[in-house]
C-alpha cells in the first residue's frame, strides 16, 4: 500500500474521534489527525517499529482527553509527544509491557508528578517511572525540573 | 518495511497474518500484548511465514490454509528429527569426545527451542564437529538437524562394532590429546582399526612403529583391510564408514 493511501485510510479510521473530542471541548481537527498519523509514522521509523491499523492513537486520544491537565487548544501537540514517548517506552520495556499497562503508567505519571508536562514525562526513563510507581516519594528535585 | 513488498499481490492479507503471528509470538515468549512490534521481529516472522508457505503442498487457497498446511509438514519433520535425536542419544557410547558432546548439545537445544509457528526458518548452530561426510545442504533447519543426527547415529553404529574393552583405552588417549574437539573420533577409530587389521595386530591403540608402518599403506589397502569389520553394518552406515578413507589422515597413538 502506498504511504499516502495508508495515511488516508488511517486518518479516515480515526474520524469518529473528532466528534468524541469535540464533545469534551477539545480541539482536534482533521488536519491535526493527519499530522498525528504522519508523526506516528515518523516515530515508528525512528524507533524501529511496525504497526498496522490505527495503532495506539485512539487509545492515547481517549485516555488523555480525560486528563485534567490537558491543554485544550494544544491537545494534538500533546498527543503527538505522548505518542513518541509511548513507542520509546515500548522499546525500553523490550515489549514486555502490554500496551494498556504502559498507557496506565503514562497516564498516572502525566496526571501525577508530571502535572501535565510532556517535557517531564518524556524526559523520564521507563525505569524511573517504574521506581516512582514502587515508591512515589522516590522522585527528587532533579526529576521534577 | 520493504520485505512486505516482496510478497506478491496474491498475498493480500499478509499484514493481518503478520499481526496474528506477532500476537502468537508474544503469547508464547511472555511478551506483553500490543499493537506494534519491532521491525526486527516483523522480519523474523515474515521469514518464518515465507519458509512455511514454501513447504505447503497446497498451491492455492487462503494464506491461512496454506500456512496451516506448511505447519503440518513442519510438525512431521520436527517429530521425525526428535525421534532421530532420541535414537542418537540412546545408542551413543558411554565415552564422548568434547566435539561430539558440543554437536549433540547444539542439536538438542535447537530441537527443544524450535518454534515452528513463528520462527520456522531458524537453523541449528554449526559447531566445528567434523563429520566424515559433507553437512546436508538443506535450506530448512529441521532437515539440516535431521541429517546431522543421522550421521551421529551412523557413527554410534560403527562404535558398537567394537567391545568396550577395546574402545575405552582408545577414548582415553583420543580425548586426552585435545583431538577430542577437532577430530572425528569415528574416523580415528576406523583408521586405527584398519591399520591394525592390515598389520595383523589387535586393539585400536598403535605403537609408534605401527603408526609408521600404517602410513606406508595406501588408502585402498586400508579400506580393504577394514571391509570385513564393517560387514555387520547396514549399507548407509558402511557407506558412511568408508568416508574415513577418502583422504590420508594422521594415524594417532
Amino acid at each position: 500500500m502506498e504511504n499516502s493511501e495508508l495515511l488516508m485510510r488511517t486518518t479516515a479510521a480515526l474520524q469518529p474521534l473528532l466528534a468524541e473530542c469535540a464533545a469534551q471541548g477539545l480541539r482536534l481537527t482533521e488536519a491535526d489527525l493527519r499530522e498525528l498519523v504522519v508523526l506516528r509514522q515518523e516515530a515508528l521509523v525512528r524507533t524501529g517499529r511496525l504497526e498496522f491499523g490505527s495503532g495506539i492513537l485512539p487509545s492515547l486520544i481517549r485516555r488523555f482527553s480525560r486528563s485534567p491537565y490537558v491543554d485544550r487548544e494544544n491537545f494534538a501537540a500533546t498527543i503527538g509527544e505522548l505518542q513518541d514517548a509511548f513507542y520509546d517506552f515500548k522499546n525500553e520495556s523490550r515489549d514486555l509491557f502490554p500496551d494498556e499497562e504502559l498507557l496506565d503508567l503514562m497516564e498516572a505519571a502525566f496526571n501525577g508528578p508530571a502535572r501535565g508536562s510532556t517535557d517531564l514525562l518524556c524526559g523520564w526513563t521507563l525505569d524511573r517511572l517504574l521506581r516512582w510507581v514502587r515508591d512515589p516519594e522516590s522522585l527528587d528535585e532533579e526529576d521534577l525540573l | 518495511m520493504t520485505e512486505l513488498a516482496q510478497f506478491p499481490a496474491e498475498f493480500a492479507g499478509i499484514g493481518d497474518l503478520l499481526e496474528r503471528q506477532a500476537a502468537r509470538y508474544r503469547r508464547v515468549h511472555g511478551l506483553g500484548q500490543g499493537g506494534s512490534m519491532t521491525t526486527e521481529l516483523a522480519r523474523e516472522l515474515l521469514a518464518s511465514i515465507q519458509c512455511t508457505l514454501a513447504l505447503s503442498p497446497e498451491a492455492h487457497g487462503s494464506l491461512d490454509r496454506r500456512l496451516s498446511a506448511g505447519q503440518t509438514v513442519l510438525l512431521g519433520k520436527l517429530e521425525a528429527a526428535r525421534k532421530r535425536l532420541a535414537l542418537a542419544a540412546a545408542t551413543a557410547p558411554d565415552w564422548q569426545s568434547e566435539g561430539r558432546e558440543e554437536e549433540f548439545s547444539a542439536l538438542e537445544n535447537y530441537l527443544r527451542r524450535y518454534d515452528l509457528y513463528c520462527l520456522a526458518h531458524h537453523v541449528p548452530e554449526t559447531t566445528i564437529y567434523p563429520y566424515l561426510a559433507p553437512l546436508p545442504e538443506d535450506a530448512l533447519g529441521l532437515d539440516q538437524a535431521a541429517g546431522r543426527l543421522e550421521m551421529l547415529w551412523l557413527e554410534n553404529q560403527i562404535f558398537a562394532l567394537f567391545p568396550d574393552a577395546i574402545l575405552e583405552p582408545f577414548w582415553d588417549a583420543f580425548c586426552g590429546r585435545d583431538q577430542g574437539l577437532t577430530e572425528n573420533p569415528c574416523g580415528a577409530v576406523l583408521r586405527n582399526a584398519a591399520a591394525g587389521a592390515a598389520l595383523g595386530t589387535s586393539g585400536l591403540l598403535l605403537t609408534p612403529e605401527q603408526v609408521e608402518s600404517a602410513r606406508q599403506l595406501s588408502l585402498e589397502a586400508l579400506r580393504q583391510a577394514v571391509l570385513p569389520l564393517l560387514s555387520p553394518l547396514p549399507p548407509n552406515a558402511k557407506s558412511y564408514a568408508l568416508r574415513a578413507f577418502e583422504r590420508k589422515g594422521l594415524f594417532l597413538f
